[in-house]
């Protein structure tokens, strides 16, 4: 009998010879990392539960990343818990603003192929694209795995994504996500690992797979995974041979398959407020936006402002739309910098940012006021999260995005082009 | 002769002693400018075009608050077709770059409205309804002041900024003496002071009390003034402005070392391109000080491509700053860069008073752009030249 | 823990997020005692003031999916609620809500059958009774069963470090 994705990684980090889906396994973590948010709540956990020395602190990763530049006057404090814990428990792995921790740990190889995760943020899934089994935890957990070295995992049931074909232009990964999302609804993958397999999956760039990974816990699933191909192995610098084993087994159990033809993928919308209120972009093309931002740990990789900026070159934004460009880490910045993609954004009228959750954290970086609309790139569209509550929030890929800034209503890039 | 006299004289509405001035551009921003809008009624401007609405303050906004004043401003640019910046940068770099002339007079409800005298134009301060009033009738009253006359002389030593200096005429006029008076710059330290040194004078003199600054290169005569000071360049030293007000100016080398936990480069008197380059050649191969957040921001759009393009912005990205985009920033201190409970923040913008970038405890120090650089690097307060 | 107990019932929907339960302006608030307030603020800004210690969370299905913030179930506790009765649980809540010693049962239909302002009985492991009618529940596993035993994951590790309230 063959296993999933999930159930092979859960054995290779357990030792156990098999496993199917309900068993309890006790991981052994290959990396940990926590976040500014929940500095203050690790350490007084950590300390309250009584341990002298973290496990292990080659494994342990510190990242300020949500508050970071500081916007309200508690964040300085927790950023001073982040240096305490990594001071009085010697961990040397402390970034203090490089970017989005979730883009920071698989591009710098803190995450890796065949690994299990945890961070305390539930965008942890995206690492799944590199064929890692991570997830997020909250602030006690961590503090319980930063003592032991251990915790304990659910293995997961598992659906199959099969996607064949190729993609149309101006459709992309997140269109991809969006339209699954649509189908499977916010807790059609509640426990499960999704596992995303076929030949337009193996056609997507690892930055496109980061991308799905990423929003799998958008409908509950606790990883989303890819098998190890080439092109993983060298993003993430390991032998591929060692991780053939790291692929789909025929006969493997899932408990769900799910076909799709990426020929009849279009842009698609999530529309306000919830993140499985998934439209093609023809059923709300037209409404009007007020603010437009790319960026997060879903879409502020170079891809992504690569292809705002094609859409943006030589031209200019609304004059009243307000427009937020982040990239999601100090190494992408770079690259867009020296690619030109952030002079066309600035030219084009973007507000660019250094890299970090920017409006996505939801407290500041643009929020919005009484019956504003706001077209994000990012990964949630819930009540209130970026402003009033009385605010929308439409969900999108960036090329979408930029096209829709600069006609100030949401607009198919397609129909710029003709 | 006397600048300002000339100015006000073809700007007044009336050829007898004037007590109203024509205006030619008015300055509507999400700070305190805003409520000019709510004091307008349903009135019509007296020229759209010259009545320039900007979101530069607190940009991307930080609160549903904010983002309702700036939806109102939006609301009213659109209705009236004003000119309009959004997102694109601090409001008086924008008009000093794309709109100002000599001569011409500029309101706002902005605390460095003296900042056009740098091009030889007049900025006044007013209150929202002075400016409603100005957009309506394209006018402001006005009585002339005395003028008072600052020569500088002599050149800036290395490692002195623009800053140093009007942090040092700030110390030698003390805060209320000027008070209601028009100061004069002028003096040979003008043919090595750029258009940005001028920018940095200009912005701050406000600070001595005075109504507004202007330089003027053709005062010849100290006697046209109620009173002439003069300082030679040569003389100002690497200075700062403790915290809180503009009352205790001191040099950088009478400091004891003082830790820093933020550092900021931008706003309206340090986020031209001279000064990135500065803080850049400073930065430049070295990383900030372990704790040390050091935060940039462009003045405004066009800055921010010139330093692309420089390389100066990949210097900042290398050396570990967050580069945040172009406006306001953490000199305004609504939402970026937020300092916590006696934290110290060295600004090389324009303002310092208690609690404007966060906590009241808080301790802001008012320095250079080069100051600032190199006390990013160090993690103590550092004059550039110790670097 | 009592294994019997009874609370009035506090009514929601499906897909209550965890950005409604805190929203993230308020999760870096110093104490969970002034956090409490800003609970469901989004959804039902006067909430917070109107739940009392002992009563109950009755949701749809996916109550807490969204963030990993773990503010959500504490300032749940904090507010005193006793238990949080949904359709299902997402899954980083879930596990948020057991190590902080927040008892969650799932029960696809009694948030079918009760209204606001009802009284429900817990038998904890075994059934849940609502305006006369019972609804089984089952049994939880036995990792998580202690952690709630013991008060939550703190507890729990203070006991396996020897420490001694």
């Amino acid at each position: 009998m063959g296993h999933t994705l999930a159930e092979k990684i859960l054995m290779h980090n357990t030792g156990v010879a098999s496993c199917k889906p309900g068993d309890i396994v006790i991981t052994k973590p290959n990396k940990v990392m926590f976040h500014d948010i929940y500095t203050p709540f690790v350490y007084e956990k950590f300390k309250e539960m009584g341990f002298q020395k973290v496990w292990d602190k080659n494994k342990v990763a510190i990242m300020f990343d949500h508050l970071l530049p500081t916007c309200l006057k508690d964040d300085p404090r927790h950023l001073r818990y982040g240096y305490k814990f990594a001071d009085e428990f010697g961990i040397d792995c402390l970034h203090e603003s490089d970017g989005i921790s979730h883009q920071l740990m698989p591009e710098l190889r803190y995450a890796k192929p065949g690994d299990v995760v945890y961070v305390t943020d539930s965008h942890t899934t995206t690492y799944g694209a590199i064929g890692c089994f991570s997830t997020g935890v909250g602030y006690t957990e961590m503090a319980a795995i930063l003592g032991t070295g251990e915790m304990w995992a659910r293995v997961p049931s598992a659906i199959k994504i099969q996607i064949d074909g190729e993609l149309p232009d101006n459709v992309y990964a997140k269109d991809i996500i969006l339209c699954i999302l649509g189908d499977l609804k916010a807790d059609g993958g509640t426990y499960k690992s999704l596992e995303f397999c076929g030949t337009a999956v193996d056609a997507l760039s690892v930055d496109s797979r980061l991308t799905i990974s990423n929003m799998v816990v958008e409908c509950g699933g606790k990883v989303g995974l890819f098998a190890v191909d080439r092109k993983t192995a060298e993003y993430s610098g390991v032998d591929y041979e060692a991780f053939k084993w790291l692929s789909f087994d025929e006969d493997a159990n899932y408990e769900q398959v799910l076909h799709y033809d990426a020929a009849s993928f279009v842009p698609y919308i999530a529309c306000h407020p919830y993140v499985d209120n998934v439209h093609p972009i023809t059923e709300v093309t037209d409404v009007a936006v007020n603010e437009v931002f790319i960026g997060s740990c879903t879409n502020g990789r170079l891809e992504d402002l690569a292809a705002a900026a094609e859409i943006l070159k030589g031209k200019k934004v609304n004059p009243f739309v307000k427009f937020i460009v982040t990239p999601a880490s100090r190494s992408i910045f770079k690259e867009a910098i020296a690619a030109g993609y952030i002079e066309t954004l600035i030219k084009a009228g973007a507000m660019v940012t250094h890299p970090y959750c920017s409006l996505c954290q939801g407290r500041s970086g643009g929020l919005l006021a009484d019956n504003e609309v706001l077209l994000g790139t990012n990964n949630r569209n819930f009540l209130g999260r970026m402003g009033s509550a009385k605010a929308k929030t439409y969900l999108s890929s960036p090329a979408v995005a930029a096209a829709s800034a600069i006609t100030g209503k949401i607009t198919d890039p397609k129909t710029l082009q003709a | 002769m006397v600048l300002i006299e000339k100015v006000l004289s073809e700007a007044s509405v009336t050829a007898e002693k004037s007590t109203a001035l024509h205006v030619d551009f008015c300055i509507v921003n999400d700070a305190a400018a805003h409520s000019g809008v709510d004091c307008m009624g349903g009135a019509t401007l007296f020229d759209n075009k010259r009545v320039v609405v900007v979101l530069d303050h607190d940009t991307p906004s930080g609160s549903v608050e904010v983002s309702a004043i700036q939806r109102k401003l939006i609301n009213f640019a659109k209705q009236h077709d004003t000119v309009f910046y959004n997102g694109e940068g601090i409001g008086y770099q924008l008009l000093l770059d794309n709109h100002v002339k000599p001569g011409q007079v500029v309101v706002g409800c902005g605390e460095h409205m003296a900042v056009f005298g740098a091009v030889g134009a007049v900025g006044l301060k007013v209150s929202p309804e002075a400016l409603a009033k100005a957009m309506q009738t394209g006018t402001v009253p006005f009585a002339a002041p005395e003028a008072v006359n600052i020569e500088l002389v002599g050149e800036m030593k290395a490692g002195v900024q623009a800053k140093d200096v009007i942090l040092t005429v700030l110390r030698m006029m003390g805060t209320t003496k000027l008070a209601g008076k028009i100061i004069e710059f002028s003096g040979d330290a003008f043919q090595t002071l750029t258009l940005n040194d001028r920018i940095t004078l200009c912005n701050l003199a406000g600070r001595t009390g005075a109504m507004t600054a202007i330089v003027n290169l053709d005062a010849s005569n100290p006697d046209d003034y109620a009173a002439h000071y003069r300082l030679d360049l040569n003389d100002v030293s690497v200075c700062v402005a403790k915290p809180d007000n503009f009352e205790d100016i001191v040099e950088v080398g009478q400091l004891l070392s003082i830790p820093v936990n933020e550092v900021f480069i931008g706003g309206c008197s340090a986020g031209r391109i001279e000064d990135l380059r500065v803080a850049a050649d400073i930065v430049r191969g070295k990383k900030t000080a372990r704790g040390v957040r050091m935060m940039i921001a462009p003045a405004t759009s066009a800055v921010y491509v010139q330093a692309l393009q420089e390389g100066l912005i990949t210097d900042f990205i290398d050396a570990g700053a967050i580069v945040m985009n172009q406006g306001c920033s953490v000199c305004w201190g609504k939402s970026q860069g937020i300092i916590d409970t006696d934290e110290v923040l060295v600004s090389a913008g324009s303002h310092n008073c208690k609690g404007c970038a966060g906590a009241d405890t808080a301790k802001i120090y008012l320095s250079s752009a080069a100051t600032a650089a190199a006390s990013a690097v160090t993690g103590v307060i550092t004059a550039p030249n110790r670097i | 823990m009592q294994r019997v107990f009874k609370g009035k019932v506090w009514k929601f929907g499906d897909d209550i997020d965890t950005d409604i339960i805190i929203p993230t302006q308020h999760v870096t608030i110093e104490t969970m005692e002034e956090m409490k307030w800003h609970a469901f603020e989004p959804l039902r800004p006067e909430l917070a003031k109107l739940i009392t210690p002992g009563d109950i969370l009755v949701g749809g299905k996916n109550f807490g999916c969204g963030s990993s913030r773990e503010q959500a179930p504490e300032v749940i506790c904090a507010l005193g609620v006793k238990c949080v009765i949904a359709k299902s649980f997402a899954r980083i809540f879930f596990r948020n809500a057991i190590n902080n010693g927040l008892l969650l049962i799932e029960s696809p239909e009694l948030p079918d059958h009760c209204e606001e302002g009802d009284i429900v009985t817990v038998e904890i492991n075994s059934k849940l009774v609502c305006n006369g009618r019972e609804f089984a529940i089952p049994a939880m596993p036995d990792n998580l069963f202690t952690i709630i035993e013991d008060g939550g994951l703190v507890k729990s590790m203070k006991k396996r470090n020897n420490i001694i309230d």
